[in-house]
């Protein structure tokens, strides 16, 4: 194993574990600090070295095969440095229908997230940087375009410099109950993909609070979904807003500690949200309040909200046991709601315009806009924001179909499909057809007939397969098995498997894993056989 | 059983027959009460929901889904199905995706009683509906257990015992999805990993994918105590034609609650090895040669009688309350004397002095589920992860809970990786730091006001001899950083300071702070920091000598100590009076030698003259082995009894074959004063016998050579003896076997049969009224001081996979494989200036004596110091190197402190755990890192 480099890659070694130690000492002794001290040492070793969380381990006071454990369950990190020369390409939905049927030899590489910028052929990043500071940025600013024909409400920019956080002026005037009141009143709902009435949410946390302890907040821009892109799309170009929202929140929950949880690989967002944070805290805004951001490192299962509270608590990506909600006990034990970024976007306007400015648009029972984003076989990609009730029928007419449409995705891995003569169905929160088809967090990826429909199906249950995080039986062991039955076109299987999955399943990423197929199934019938 | 509020009761349905349940019960809590036989292959009863397996799945009538019965709570009129045909699919298939983890071909041909076949067959699941995907992983590193995940199904459970109750940590699943695994750090192999072999794990796995390499067999099962240290943790023993195959946890036992660590679970073979010893020895001109009882007993009584006015004995702390009580009412009743102690002199003596001098009883106040509730555990001078495992798990729960944890030990003991409040002294100057930790507290104004004006005395008497230790001034004398010792202080005095309720603190302490020549002062100081901020009497506080031995509280207890009667009752003359008239004698009422002064005596000729060993070896835990050995040799007559041939039986005339724990009844009395049934669970061994029965026999026979009475010394049972113990011990007064046979443990002081034992002491008032505050000062650290001849300290201890001086766990395979060798810790600094590397053979010198360890180059000693675990391994033993010196009050040895030389003495050693892939060949490179050493 031994050879002429050892020398120097010793001393080098060493030199990254002495830099090591020394970034620890910025981070408290906690376990909480896992993820902040992991990404320590990727950003100095880019990968993750054993020396390197011995050191960790020591650092937070954890035993070194716990720690391990939770290193192994991000699957983001590396655990071998990365060569110069590396070729890593995007394998997300839409670049793979980019790529049409060519191949480009490099690393396999989940979504990088630049879905609107893929055109022809799949994204492709040179070098052994990070991810984002690889991609140049002509190509991220296809990749954060804005399809133009939507409305500006929560995409309109409110940064200022000073910033002077109106909406949140306006709550500091509330009550904790007048504030629930303004929410409740406004509609809003979760934007994350679930749609639960925000004040519903906010309120069980408050209610918690007496017998559970004072709440957190999270603000949930982890976004690890194929096809989506809004929330970086809305940290980056407007991270005061979503600070003002945190603001917000966290008057009316009460909460003084609140957490930004940023995807690993959204360098991006995550330095804008820092920014931000520093400029509101210069301006006076955030006395009472601290804000942390901390970041994911992978996993579709990161999107779990459960999974979010374990990151933040430095354990591995699995998901929690429900019940208890978190809103009933999240955070170490305390009422913690989580909320998207997106849905903390909307409360400035909410609070500075009043309830009924935001309910001028959208639809009975979910007032409103949301933000979609297109990719596929469009040739309009990139962000919109459409009120909720809004036909996908409009929606594709919006993005211009670069050819003939097989159908498009809705809801990512774990929605479904809707078919070209149901583009008529408007977007709405829970199963917009009845069959699987999701408006989730407002992806829509057009699938070319070129590409067609059982291709589609098929990466799809790959994903899944793929991004088991191997909790539970059901969905470690079916949903690989389920792939490869779909794969070989045997269906006895696939049927076996799709109940013991969804019903078996511990969290709701598990138990919708098989809707792609329960989905293709009812909007193309025997074609997606 | 602990008593709980009667909870407030739920009604449901399961399958149709109507049920109540308390609240926050599960599904599965009342399902399985049902009497339901629902699989659950990732939930221990005892361990927490995983919700992993989903082999659980029920159906509640009218509502969507499959819940899992292990994580969903009941609720008012739930009608639950666990038959309906939809769950029951869902279960069965998810069944066969859990057989299609394991290598379906291994278990063709019926395969083992797990709970995963069981539940395939009540659910005719099919090992063969999906093509295997099983990993061929296997570890056969560990000693005691090997892992095949050939049949692991990921349930979680091991991983659960291991990090959940042991807080060990030493495997996890690892990786995601498909690559997800048991796996310890980096998938080194368990051999190497920080696992410490408690088998907990293996305990809990419900498949054969973790198992004991040496396999259960026979159908009898006894609960009992395992023979070990202290803690006194509950064992179920299997064993089959007289030979132990298998030990399991006790959940129901009171004290341990389910854990066992390694010496517990598989360090119990030592009772059927060869050589234990089977028949009476007498020496002859051949040296000691096989003998009838009656020749021995008659031998060991004539000689006894000669000698009745040079006569001394030594006790076992490993022995039962009922063998201690009897052979202290020997050497008192017949002998004549008070010359009877046991090695609490060489292990807490100074303890006890303290405790006794200023609260007035000499046992631990609290209990370990005051470890578990407090905010603060400030361990001192001890290392209860090698020595107290069980102990330590309980202390590593609360820190997990969030407790704040304090280290005072100059070397690093696992525990340090659980805090940064390490406060690492220079060996000797203990007494400096917790009068600078006092300092700190009054000068904070953290101090308990009411509690010293109301519950103390002699506050304003040592207030006088604090100045002098503040934070800068004891940073030179201890070398703890003056911010550290002020933390430290702030956190012991109130680990909660913004509460209102500011918190309870534990101090538990150990040998690093007794076995000095200032062993009674650094225990002294101890007591004073507890009685300064109130931390005694509460639930979550208290004052804990950690006791080494399994039954060392109980000897002392049963009165095997020179100056107290059973009970701790001193020689005043009404206590004198009663005994004489229930033990029809007249006995002294002079404190007679302590056990290290005995052993001077032997030396000055016209001490003592004949000696009685039952169950020690001093010859191996003396200290400068040299000098007692010479001492030893100069009696005129020496009895040994025990179960096996040691150092000590070697110079005896006539040795005894005594009967193991395993081999009868009794009762020990473990650290938190709970006394516990000891059960026989095989025949003796050989010729052997219960040492309360060998020493009625001498008592009777050495009596009758007196013309004495030997009545008193016809008891017929454990039990009995137990009761004569009782009647006239007051604080055991409530106690019987039958009592403990239907209770469990229970907790002296019980001083009546309604008692119900008492948890925690002190709350209201202390044994002599009120606690007393006691100057203490720091003097020099220790007798011997290093020098250019002998330029390092050596400190001694334990280690976690042997017990004491190894005489039994010498005698256990696994444990000898998982710590062959003796090791010498060494310094990275000091083994480059003298050219050692890791794994080499070294020699170890004092003024004293010399021996030979294999060099282990760690961090985890300070600069200047080595340490040598005091076992006897491979012909080395740390007492030829320790100092015959004393501690003025408790005169126990200094084993803590000497100075010696260090030099390599030959080539690398070949061990197994030598370092990575040549790492060690660097002079003074460190060697690997592993928790427990």
């Amino acid at each position: 194993m031994k050879g002429k480099n050892d020398v120097v890659t010793e001393t080098a070694t060493e030199a990254h574990l002495s830099e090591l130690q020394l970034a620890l000492t910025a981070l408290p002794r906690q376990r909480t600090q896992v993820l902040p001290a992991l990404h320590m040492v990727d950003e100095v070793y880019g990968y993750l070295e054993h020396a390197a969380l011995e050191e960790v381990a020591r650092w937070v006071h954890m035993p070194r095969a716990e720690l391990f454990a939770v290193a192994t369950s991000y699957t983001e990190f590396r655990w071998s440095p990365l060569a110069s020369d590396s070729v890593r390409v995007c394998r997300g939905m839409t670049c793979r229908i980019a790529a049409g049927g060519s191949e480009i030899e490099g690393e396999d590489h989940e979504c990088m997230f630049l879905c609107a910028a893929a055109e022809r052929g799949p994204m492709v990043v040179n070098g052994s940087r990070r991810l984002e500071a690889s991609i140049d940025d002509a190509v991220f600013d296809a990749a954060r375009a804005s399809v133009p024909g939507g409305l500006t409400r929560v995409s309109a920019r409110r940064t200022t410099d000073p910033p002077e956080w109106r909406g949140w002026q306006a709550a500091t005037r509330l009550n904790q109950s007048e504030s629930l009141a303004m929410v409740e009143r406004a509609g809003l709902l979760g934007r994350g993909g679930a749609y639960f009435p925000v004040h519903l949410k906010w309120g069980g946390a408050v209610e918690a609070a007496a017998r559970n302890g004072q709440p957190y907040l999270v603000a949930n821009g982890e976004e690890g979904e194929p096809g989506t892109f809004k929330d970086r799309w809305l940290m980056e170009s407007d991270p005061q807003r979503i600070l003002e929202g945190i603001g917000i929140a966290c008057l009316a929950l009460g909460a003084s500690h609140a957490f930004w949880y940023v995807n690993g690989m959204a360098d991006r967002s995550a330095s804008a949200a820092a920014a931000a944070i520093a400029s509101a805290r210069t301006a006076g805004l955030l006395d009472g309040l601290t804000v942390e951001i901390r970041r994911g490192a992978g996993g579709y299962v990161c999107g779990e909200e459960s999974v979010i509270l374990e990151s933040i608590e430095g354990r591995r990506a699995v998901p929690r046991l429900k019940p208890p909600y978190p809103t009933e006990r999240g955070l170490w034990g305390r009422p913690t709601a989580i909320n998207s970024v997106e849905t903390l976007s909307n409360l400035p306007d909410i609070f500075e315009f009043g309830p009924d400015w935001f309910r001028e648009v959208g639809a009975e029972g979910m007032p409103g806009t949301k933000l979609i984003q297109l990719s596929g076989a469009f040739r309009n990609r990139g962000v919109i924001e459409l009120p909720l009730g809004t036909p996908v029928s409009e929606i594709v007419a919006l993005g211009e179909p670069s050819e003939p449409l097989a159908g498009v995705t809705m809801g990512g891995p774990s929605g479904g499909f809707l078919a070209p003569e149901n583009f008529d169905t408007p977007i709405a929160p829970g199963q917009m057809d009845g069959h699987g088809a999701l408006l989730g967090a407002g992806g829509i990826i057009a699938i070319p007939q070129s590409f067609g429909i059982e291709r589609a199906l098929a990466v799809w249950a790959e994903y899944n397969a793929n991004e088991s995080c191997g909790k539970c039986t059901p969905c470690r062991e079916g949903s690989g098995r389920m792939a490869a039955a779909l794969a070989a076109g045997n269906w006895a299987d696939v049927e076996a498997l799709i109940p013991l999955i969804a019903a078996g399943s511990l969290c709701g990423l598990g138990q919708m894993a098989p809707n792609p197929i329960t989905s293709a199934r009812h909007q193309f019938g025997g074609s997606a056989r | 059983m602990t008593t709980e509020t009667p909870a407030a009761m739920i009604s449901l349905s399961i399958d149709g027959q109507p049920c109540q349940v308390p609240t926050g019960a599960t599904i599965l809590d009342a399902v399985l009460a049902a009497g339901i036989d629902l699989p659950h292959l990732c939930k221990d009863l005892d361990g927490p929901a995983l919700g992993a397996c989903r082999t659980c799945l029920v159906e509640i009538d009218g509502q969507r889904g499959l819940p899992a019965a292990c994580h969903t709570p009941v609720s008012e009129g739930q009608a639950i199905l666990t038959n309906s045909d939809t769950a029951r699919a869902a279960r069965k298939g998810i069944l066969e995706l859990t057989l299609s983890m394991t290598d379906n071909a291994a278990h063709s041909n019926g395969g083992a009683a797990t709970e995963l076949r069981h539940h395939a067959i009540t659910h005719e699941a099919s090992v063969d509906r999906w093509v295997a995907r099983a990993s061929d992983h296997q570890d056969e590193t560990n000693h005691f257990y090997r892992f095949d995940a050939t049949d692991c199904i990921l349930c979680g459970r091991c991983v659960s015992a291991c990090s959940d109750r042991q807080h060990i940590g030493a495997i996890g699943i690892a990786g995601a999805g498909k690559t997800a695994r048991i796996a310890s750090f980096g998938d080194e192999p368990f051999g190497e990993s920080t696992c410490t072999s408690c088998g907990s794990c293996v305990a809990a796995c419900p498949t054969e994918a973790l198992m004991p390499k040496r396999a259960a067999s026979g159908l009898k099962t006894v609960s009992t105590v395992c023979p070990y240290c202290g803690v006194g943790c509950g064992i179920k023993i299997t064993a089959e034609d007289g030979i132990l195959t298998h030990v399991d946890d006790d959940p129901d036992n009171l004290s341990s609650r389910g854990l066992l660590c390694v010496k517990g679970r598989f360090g119990t073979a030592f009772v059927n090895h060869s050589d234990r010893l089977t028949t009476p020895l007498i020496r002859g001109p051949e040296g000691l040669q096989p003998a009838s009882w009656d020749e021995a007993l008659d031998l060991v009584a004539e000689k006894f009688a000669e000698h009745r006015n040079a006569f001394g004995a030594f006790s076992s702390a490993k022995a039962t309350n009922e063998d201690n009580y009897i052979l202290q009412k020997f050497v008192r009743a017949i002998m004549g004397t008070n010359n009877i102690d046991h090695c609490t002199r060489l292990c807490h003596s100074p303890s006890v002095e303290a405790m006794l001098a200023q609260l007035g009883s000499g046992a631990t106040s609290n209990s370990y589920s005051d470890y578990e509730a407090a905010d603060c555990l400030f361990v001192v001078g001890a290392d209860p992860s090698s020595n107290h495992p069980v102990a330590a798990s309980r202390m590593r729960t609360a820190v997990d809970r969030g407790a704040s944890l304090i280290v005072l030990n100059p070397k690093r003991i696992e525990l340090c990786d659980h805090t940064d409040l390490w406060l690492q002294q220079y060996p000797g100057t203990d007494v400096a730091v917790l009068n600078g930790m006092a300092r700190v507290i009054l000068d904070e104004g953290l101090a308990d006001r009411p509690f010293i004006n109301e519950r103390t005395e002699g506050f304003d008497e040592w207030l006088a001899e604090l100045d002098e230790y503040t934070p800068e001034a004891v940073e030179a004398l201890s070398g703890v950083p003056a911010d550290l010792l002020i933390r430290a202080a702030r956190t012991y005095a109130q680990p909660n300071p913004n509460d209102s309720d500011p918190g309870g603190s534990c101090l538990i302490w150990g040998m690093g702070v007794t076995q000095h020549t200032n062993g009674t002062a650094n225990a002294t100081a101890l007591l004073n920091l507890a009685l300064l901020t109130g931390q005694v009497g509460r639930i979550g506080n208290g004052v804990s000598p950690l006791r080494g031995q399994n039954n060392v509280q109980g000897a002392g207890d049963a009165g095997c100590i020179p100056d107290a009667l059973p009970g701790y009752q001193r020689y005043t003359p009404d206590v004198l009076n009663r005994f004489n008239s229930i033990w029809e004698t007249d006995l002294p009422a002079t404190e007679g030698l302590r056990a290290t002064d005995m052993v001077e005596s032997m030396l000055a000729g016209d001490g003592v003259r004949c000696m009685y060993i039952v169950g020690e070896n001093p010859l191996l835990t003396e200290p400068n082995l040299a000098h007692a050995h010479e001492a030893f040799a100069k009696l005129d007559f020496l009895v040994v009894q025990d179960i096996f041939m040691h150092e000590t039986a070697e110079l005896a005339d006539v040795v005894l074959p005594a009967a193991s724990f395993a081999e009868k009844e009794g009762t020990f009395t473990n650290s938190e004063r709970r006394v516990q049934r000891v059960r026989q669970v095989i025949p003796p061994v050989g010729q052997s016998r219960a040492d309360w029965e060998i020493v009625q026999d001498v008592a009777r026979r050495t009596a009758r050579r007196l013309g004495m009475s030997s009545v008193g010394f016809e008891h017929g049972s454990a039990s009995s003896v137990f009761d004569e113990l009782a009647s006239l011990t007051p604080i055991m007064a409530g106690l019987s076997h039958r009592r403990l046979d239907q209770e469990g443990g229970i907790q002296w002081p019980c001083p009546n049969a309604d008692h119900p034992g008492t948890p925690r002491l002190y709350d209201q008032s202390f044994p002599r009224g009120l606690g007393k505050f006691i100057p203490v000062r720091q003097l020099p650290p220790s007798e011997e001081a290093p020098d250019d001849r002998y330029p390092l300290i050596l400190n001694t201890g334990r280690v976690l996979y042997h017990w004491h001086g190894g005489t039994m766990t010498r005698r256990v395979d696994g444990l000898v494989d998982s710590f062959p060798e003796l090791r010498v810790a060494i310094h990275p600094n000091d083994a480059a200036r003298m050219e050692i590397v890791s794994d080499e053979a070294v020699w170890v010198a004092s003024r004293r004596g010399r021996l030979e360890g294999v060099s282990f180059i760690t961090e985890d000693v300070a600069e200047g110091s080595v340490f040598v675990p005091f076992v006897r391994l491979a012909d080395s033993a740390a007492n030829w190197l320790t100092n015959n010196v004393y501690d003025e009050v408790a005169r126990i040895p200094e084993y803590k402190v000497c100075a010696v030389a260090v030099e390599r003495a030959g080539e690398p050693s070949e061990w197994r755990h030598s370092g990575p892939g040549g790492n060690g060949r660097r002079r003074g490179r460190r060697g690997k890192r592993r928790q427990y050493w």
